[in-house]
């Protein structure tokens, strides 16, 4: 058994690995009589392989500046275990990121970001390795060292370390903030005039607002457009452009801002500068906590130069969930509008914030795809003739993220109160049902919708909209343009649609249980509604959509908040 | 015609000043030694009473000492350039060291351009240092985990691949300059303008020289001395105000590959 233990050691094992394990083991030989058996074993060298031209000419560079002492300071282990520094480190510590010396820095395997000047590249074993020296010369040394008279501080951290303090060059942006600054200005392909910054290109209301902007700036002028992201690198928004909403992004010019900066994206003061090297005479910040904060810390100079706007949808419940909505509108409101989608949110900002100077608060409707008279006319025609049946089976709709701060303690609530009927629940789940309380068996769990616009809710009886907070939920707007009659939590911007002939408003109570009761009067009311109520309650939402939301409605807005 | 006229620029950096003036009375004694002819002046830009009563106490080697109530860097250095009599102008800042070989080295770099090139000569290194380091201090040549003294390496506009644009998002160089009376005389500083979060005056002067083709280069062997505050430097103050560099209209970086 130990010799053929011994056997398969011989082909790993070094010769410096060995008299390290012997030296770290002595204490324990005597105590365990079987190490003392194994590592006394005659064991093999490894066969050295001879170097290469390449490993050669490396070698010998670093010969002349590897720095032993330090070496073995630094590295204890080595030192115990009586191991020749500069073989250790070729062999084991350059892989394992040890230092070399304090006086010069190495990369080895991935060089990218080392060529400048300062490096120098070599290969090592087949791997490529740079290395950068510390340029400091002796004169320079001793220039210090002889300022130290006028004052002691200079060698604060100590007389003899000098030399071997940590070393920058201007040039290595990499180095000194993790940000490569080259990379930034090359990734552009011309100077855009209107920038708009958003966090992720993923589903969701803000991202949607910002694409229905792009595609009506794109429509409206001749700006150059450019979208930075944010938070989102291509890799982890890889498929972006399979999501409908986001089809006015494919056609401008995205800049990943983590891909280009490297890790330090996330100061804000890189993308300030950086605004204010292209100056465009548009910024908006969509939702973006970079570009929030880069607006709360520079936005007086980048106002210089732009109008800047700052979209805000929901200050939430309370400010649960930490809403941008609730903690950052006064710090930018001195240089930016802040821009929002429903009249909710926009008063609510007038009477926090309202007395502060600066561009002011400004609404901009969201945009909504109207559907077509014939169609609508058919959902609503096919609606009046389920209706007859008044002992159907009834069928509630519900579609929107499944989390708690879209009220699905509701939801289950009132499926508890209505057991007979039954709710199909469409959309992406956060968290678990059991969680949530929707493990009901008249609680049906449709998926993820693709297309809400041609989805087929003719069945349904009703559209329930539970949310606890909201900016403008598009998801109402939608469901307008399927004739069907819309029970809606009386939250966010939907009063500033919809009045009480186009939908059945329910006002949230101070419990859960009494919300839902207030739900379930509702769709009673529902229940009870004649044909011709119900055609005026879709025709009315359908026409408040249109006057509101409409394509024509929102390309007048643009141009007039964003001066286009 | 006075070869050098060296300016030292303070505020209100109170006893900070004894170290720098005596450091600047070293710089000019070794370039006198080195046979130029200096003029060592001191601009005062509302001092407050302790930097005023050090500077009148130590400072009486100096040609002239002239106090100034603009409130703002960029436009005290504008003002001493008329009065200065040298060929070539330097500021040092009120509160760093610099090494002694500074005025001699910078000058016989500039010397020995054409005389068209009136090239802006900065130092190769800055060693950044803080007082707090000697709680992180070492007594052999391995520095302390913590330590944060540094130093850094200027590169000079010449060096190859240059990437100007990155001015843009960062100063490479610092304030403490050399260079022509001519370039002083044709590009002055800017004034910080708080009200539109416009300024750093030197960050916006480099950029402005060398979008205008001034060479910015460095001056081999030579080293500024900066003092790092934890709080109440000037770097910090700009990023509190958050100051954006003043940008001529002209003048956007290069895009694309």
């Amino acid at each position: 058994m130990l010799m053929q233990i011994n056997h398969k050691v011989n082909l790993l094992i070094s010769n410096a690995t060995l008299r390290y394990f012997k030296n770290a083991l002595s204490p324990f030989l005597n105590r365990i009589p079987v190490l003392k058996s194994f590592l006394s074993y005659p064991f093999k060298k490894l066969p050295t392989k001879a170097l290469s031209e390449e490993d050669k000419i490396f070698k010998t560079f670093v010969e002349k500046i590897f720095d032993h002492e330090f070496y073995l300071i630094c590295n204890s282990d080595v030192k115990k275990a009586g191991l020749e520094p500069l073989e250790h480190w070729l062999n084991y510590g350059m892989t394992e990121g040890r230092a070399m010396s304090a006086r010069a820095e190495y990369i080895h395997g991935s060089t990218d970001h080392t060529n400048g000047p300062d490096w120098q590249h070599f290969s090592w074993k087949g791997s490529p390795v740079a290395i950068r020296v510390n340029p400091l010369s002796q004169r320079v040394i001793a220039q210090i060292l002889e300022q130290a008279e006028f004052d002691l501080g200079i060698l604060a951290a100590g007389a003899e370390t000098i030399e071997s303090l940590p070393f920058y060059f201007a040039t290595d942006s990499v180095a000194r903030s993790h940000v490569d600054m080259s990379a930034i200005f090359k990734s552009l392909p011309f100077i855009p005039s209107i920038i708009i910054v958003t966090p992720f290109l993923c589903t969701g209301g803000a991202e949607k607002y910002a694409a229905d902007l792009v595609q009506t700036f794109s429509q409206i002028s001749s700006d150059p457009i450019l979208v930075i992201v944010t938070e989102d690198t291509a890799q982890t928004c890889q498929g972006w452009q399979s999501l409908s909403i986001l089809d006015p992004f494919k056609d401008q010019n995205i800049l990943f801002w983590r891909d280009v900066c490297g890790p330090g994206y996330a100061n804000p003061c890189i993308l300030a500068r950086f605004l204010h090297a292209i100056r465009p005479r548009i910024i908006v910040i969509n939702n973006s906590r970079l570009g929030l904060d880069t607006t709360a810390g520079y936005g007086l100079g980048l106002s210089q130069y732009a109008k800047i706007f700052c979209t805000f949808f929901s200050v939430g419940l309370n400010g649960l969930g930490a809403p941008y909505g609730a903690r950052y509108p006064h710090k930018i409101l001195q240089y930016s509008a802040a821009l929002t989608d429903n009249p909710r949110m926009a008063d609510r900002l007038r009477d926090m914030w309202g007395d502060i100077p600066g561009p002011g608060i400004v609404e901009l409707p969201a945009k909504t795809q109207l559907i077509d008279e014939s169609t609508f006319r058919a959902r609503m025609c096919f609606r009046l003739a389920l209706n007859t049946d008044k002992n159907r089976h009834r069928q509630w709709l519900w579609v929107s993220r499944i989390e708690p701060f879209k009220g699905t303690k509701i939801l289950s609530a009132l499926a508890r109160l209505r057991p007979s009927e039954s709710f199909k629940i469409f959309g992406p789940l956060q968290g678990s049902f059991e969680d949530q309380d929707l493990n009901l068996p008249n609680i049906l769990y449709g998926g993820v919708l693709g297309n809400i616009a041609l989805a087929d809710f003719r069945n349904h009886d009703g559209f329930v909209f539970t949310s606890l907070f909201e900016g403008m939920p598009n998801i109402a707007l939608e469901m307008s343009q399927h004739a069907i009659p819309l029970i809606l939590a009386d939250v966010g911007g939907l009063r500033g649609t919809f009045d009480d002939t186009a939908a059945k408003f329910v006002m949230h109570k101070d419990t859960i249980t009494d919300t839902a009761i207030a739900f379930s009067g509702a769709l009673d009311n529902v229940c009870r509604m004649q044909g011709a109520d119900i055609e005026r309650m879709v025709i009315a939402a359908r026409d408040q959509v249109s006057a509101r939301h409409s394509a024509q409605a929102y390309k007048k807005n643009v141009r007039k908040i964003f001066d286009l | 015609m006075i070869d050098i006229t060296v300016y030292i620029v303070f505020h209100s950096e109170g006893v900070l000043a004894i170290p720098a003036l005596s450091s600047m009375h070293r710089l000019v004694e070794v370039a006198k030694i080195a046979g130029l002819s200096v003029e060592s002046k001191a601009l005062m830009d509302n001092p407050d009473t302790q930097t005023s009563a050090i500077i009148e106490k130590r400072g009486n080697w100096l040609d002239s000492v002239e106090i100034l109530s603009y409130g703002d860097l960029g436009l005290t250095r504008n003002a001493g350039v008329p009065l200065a009599k040298g060929t070539y102008i330097t500021f040092l800042d009120g509160d760093d060291l610099w090494g002694s070989q500074w005025l001699v080295l910078a000058h016989a770099a500039a010397i020995q351009e054409p005389a068209n090139a009136k090239s802006i000569w900065h130092p190769e290194s800055l060693f950044y240092f803080y007082y707090d380091d000697f709680d992180r201090h070492s007594i052999n040549r391995i520095p302390h985990s913590h330590a944060k003294s540094f130093h850094f390496f200027h590169k000079g506009s010449d060096t190859p691949n240059f990437d100007r644009n990155v001015l843009f998002l960062d100063n490479l160089w610092s304030a403490n300059c050399f260079a022509h009376r001519e370039i002083y005389e044709k590009y002055t500083y800017k004034a910080v303008d708080k009200s539109l979060g416009l300024g750093i005056e030197d960050w916006a002067w480099n950029i402005k020289t060398l979008w205008d083709g001034v060479e910015h280069k460095v001056c081999h062997d030579t080293v500024h001395i900066i003092r790092q505050k934890d709080t109440g430097s000037l770097g910090q103050s700009n990023t509190a105000n958050g100051l954006l560099p003043h940008l001529p209209d002209n003048i956007f970086p290069v895009v694309g590959k």
